[in-house]
């Protein structure tokens, strides 16, 4: 009777074992709420999970004005970047600044230093910088002069000269800064040799403050490495439920996810769009609008490192009406230079309720491609842009940007490397782009 | 050690483990069947007296629910358009304008189009019937719509869907769809458009089901669906005030793609003709088409 008793009582005992294991895997593998999906083999990891306005909206370009006409160029990433921003954020004023200089104290204390000059990605409300760099608390008001640039002043009298390059304007706020030793702080062979572009070149006007690398450049392309896009892992980044989005696998390869309501069309490239249509709504403050931008890069799929903020257009309709969206470009850099094309690699439309449209140009990148070459100098490219518009009797408008960067193709196509070119922008936000090896015009 | 006694303890903690996973299962699972309960009689006359108020009236019966449904992969048709050409003008087939990719076949009397898509589209060129001309009898417009669709090849997984006469166009429509293991797909259809005169307009899209996909989840009853939508009244045509059917099937929209899925629909089909589709996962509408 005993043993009887002892043997119910150990399968009675196995059998509840078995029963809350049986009951444990049903809740972890069929419960609609706590489904995850499977992993996969992803590339696009969150780089930067940390990404905040601050970094987006850092300077394109540290130029450090030497005395003697010498300028040193820093790019994010570059030794000595770093140590020049973190210097500016701890003595750059938290007022506004009153005092309106004339431009050409800008373009003296360039040419005579020290000072060091900083190239903002975007053209910006002083109030609104300050905002995004948490100089004061976001929200409150954003009106203040626009300001493209701003330089530190390191002879006395010290301060910083508030410039807007594109409307040639400057307004100077004195105050106490380090002195010249900070340039002595950079390390040793930092930067590289910049000079200044004149303002009319060949029949060519040019916005003041252009700087372009002194000697010969040698560049390589970049090679792409083999996309590996796990195409349900990204789709689940889109939708609330994934599980209701169905898949429209297209003749070029792209797949396409709708629920009826949002698109998401994804490129075996890594490209992608994604649309959601939702009601515009009132206007957003401009950091409200970069801060839904941002925080929706950190949630699908994270922004590339390097990434900063090229452009944004508030009522991007053109018709001045109030639209209630936002448009906001971005670009990331590779190897110190930018990669663009005909369109930014990453675009985003920004409407009360959040990101009704996104676009991304991605490739995964292997690294600089083995052969360097010696790219067009900017004077030269000038030069041959100056005569073939000339000979097609094409007026060259004033140019209010030169640069280097890298070309992206079009959404979806294919490339096995990206090259050097050369941008040549227009105050209105046109772009005109060379191979920067050969100078041929590649796209406008 | 006591193990007769650890055992007791043993039962005990697995007893109450038992009982707390059981409770959570239990509770997850009302969570997620409220969502798609069968609606109650009360409910459905809710809704009814709410349809009301916007003069739309249920010809039908209520479907309550249907089995859970995957999605439905789907294909588009290829079809031989010069072979096509060829059984609509005969042996006179005219020269061909191919804009994006369509083929384009006219002689001035007759007009068709295919595209790389697959859809099929045919008139007959001319001045329309003149109003108030009678409109063929349903018998011998299915017949001749049969008799096309044996020259095309589609009878097999086609359903007669209806047949609409317009007097007051002078026109009788007949509108077929494909069945797939039982189920309609909304978006296969053959369209045929008759006047005395014969077969005036023609339109076609034949997708080829490649079986279903995904997991099987539950549908959304009609009821609550239809509910939701009363919340956005604009959604209902104007002038369609009688629903005459509402039935589940999958529907898409037609893409130019190697291959995609369709999802499960409830087609809420007015007296009109007219129908709305909602999506049977979301409740949210779809399309409204012709």
């Amino acid at each position: 009777m005993r043993f009887r008793t002892a043997t119910a009582t150990s399968l009675l005992l196995a059998f509840l074992v078995f029963l809350s294991l049986f009951q444990t895997a049903r809740l972890w593998y069929f419960s609609p709420y706590l489904s995850s999906g499977p992993a996969g083999d992803y590339d696009l990891k969150v780089e930067k999970p940390g990404i905040d306005l601050e970094e987006c909206l850092r300077p394109l370009a540290i130029i450090a004005h030497l005395e003697g006409s010498q300028h040193l160029e820093f790019r994010p990433g570059d030794p000595g970047y770093d140590l020049l921003w973190q210097e500016a954020l701890a003595h750059l004023p938290r007022e506004d600044f009153l005092t309106r200089v004339s431009y050409g104290e800008v373009k003296q204390i360039r040419q005579s230093g020290p000072a060091v000059e900083y190239i903002l990605p975007v053209r910006l409300s002083w109030r609104q910088y300050r905002q995004a760099w948490g100089l004061e608390p976001a929200g409150g008001a954003e009106e203040s002069p626009a300001i493209d640039r701003f330089l530190l002043r390191l002879s006395r009298p010290t301060g910083v000269y508030f410039v807007d390059n594109l409307q040639a304007d400057a307004h100077f706020f004195e105050k106490a800064l380090l002195s010249a030793e900070i340039l002595g702080q950079l390390p040793k062979g930092a930067g590289r040799a910049v000079v200044e572009l004149p303002t009319q070149f060949k029949g060519i006007s040019l916005a003041d403050g252009l700087f372009v690398p002194a000697g010969p450049v040698l560049l390589s392309g970049l090679a792409l490495a083999p996309a590996r896009m796990n195409f349900e892992q990204e789709a689940r980044l889109f939708f609330v439920d994934p599980s209701l989005a169905r898949k429209v696998e297209e003749r070029d390869g792209a797949v396409f996810y709708t629920d009826g309501v949002g698109g998401l069309r994804l490129y075996p490239q890594g490209d992608l769009e994604y649309t959601l249509p939702q009601p515009a709504g009132s206007s957003l403050r401009l950091t409200a609008a970069l801060e839904k931008a941002v925080a929706f890069l950190k949630s699908h799929g994270g922004p590339p490192e390097g990434v900063l903020v090229k452009e944004i257009r508030p009522d991007p309709n053109g018709s001045g009406e109030k639209t209630g969206r936002t448009e906001i470009a971005l670009i990331f850099l590779r190897e110190g230079l930018p990669l663009l094309g005909e369109r930014f690699p990453l675009e985003l439309e920004i409407s009360e309720g959040g990101v009704t449209r996104f676009t991304r140009i991605w490739r995964f990148i292997a690294g600089p491609t083995p052969n360097k070459r010696t790219v067009f100098s900017a004077e030269s490219l000038l030069s041959r842009v100056a005569q073939e518009e000339g000979e097609a009797r094409r007026q060259i408008p004033r140019l209010s940007n030169i640069y280097l960067a890298y070309y992206l193709p079009r959404l979806g196509a294919p490339a096995s490397y990206l090259r050097p070119v050369w941008v040549l922008e227009t105050p209105t936000g046109g772009r005109y782009i060379y191979d920067a090896w050969t100078g041929a015009p590649l796209g406008r | 050690m006591d193990w007769s006694r650890a055992k007791v303890i043993l039962i005990l903690a697995f007893s109450l483990l038992n009982i707390f996973l059981g409770v959570l299962t239990y509770s997850n699972n009302q969570r997620y069947y409220e969502r798609w309960a069968v609606p109650t009689a009360a409910e459905v006359r809710n809704l009814e007296n709410q349809l009301k108020t916007l003069g739309v009236t249920m010809a039908g019966t209520w479907p309550l629910r249907a089995a859970p449904l995957p999605f439905l992969l789907v294909k588009a048709s290829p079809v031989p358009a010069d072979e096509v050409a060829r059984k609509v003008f005969g042996l006179n087939v005219p020269g061909i304008k191919q804009p994006n990719g369509e083929k384009i076949y006219s002689d001035g009397q007759q007009t068709l189009l295919v595209t790389e898509a697959g859809i099929i589209r045919y008139h007959r060129e001319g001045p329309a019937k003149p109003a108030g001309g009678k409109a063929p009898e349903k018998g011998q417009v299915k017949t001749e719509a049969e008799t096309v669709l044996q020259r095309r090849g589609l009878l097999p997984g086609a359903r007669l869907d209806y047949i609409h006469q317009d007097e007051e166009r002078g026109r009788t429509t007949v509108r077929y769809s494909q069945v797939y293991e039982g189920l309609e797909i909304f978006s296969s259809e053959a369209w045929f458009e008759f006047s005395a005169n014969g077969l005036e307009e023609y339109r076609e899209r034949w997708l080829v089901p490649l079986g279903f996909t995904g997991e099987k989840r539950l549908l959304v009853s009609p009821v609550v669906a239809l509910a939701r939508l009363l919340q956005r009244p604009d959604v209902f045509p104007g002038d369609d005030k009688v629903i005459e059917s509402i039935t589940v099937g999958y529907y898409s929209a037609i893409y130019d793609a190697r291959q995609w899925e369709a999802t499960p629909v409830w087609r809420v089909r007015f007296k009109s003709g007219k129908s709305l589709y909602l999506n049977a996962y979301t409740g949210e509408p779809e399309k409204e088409t012709p």
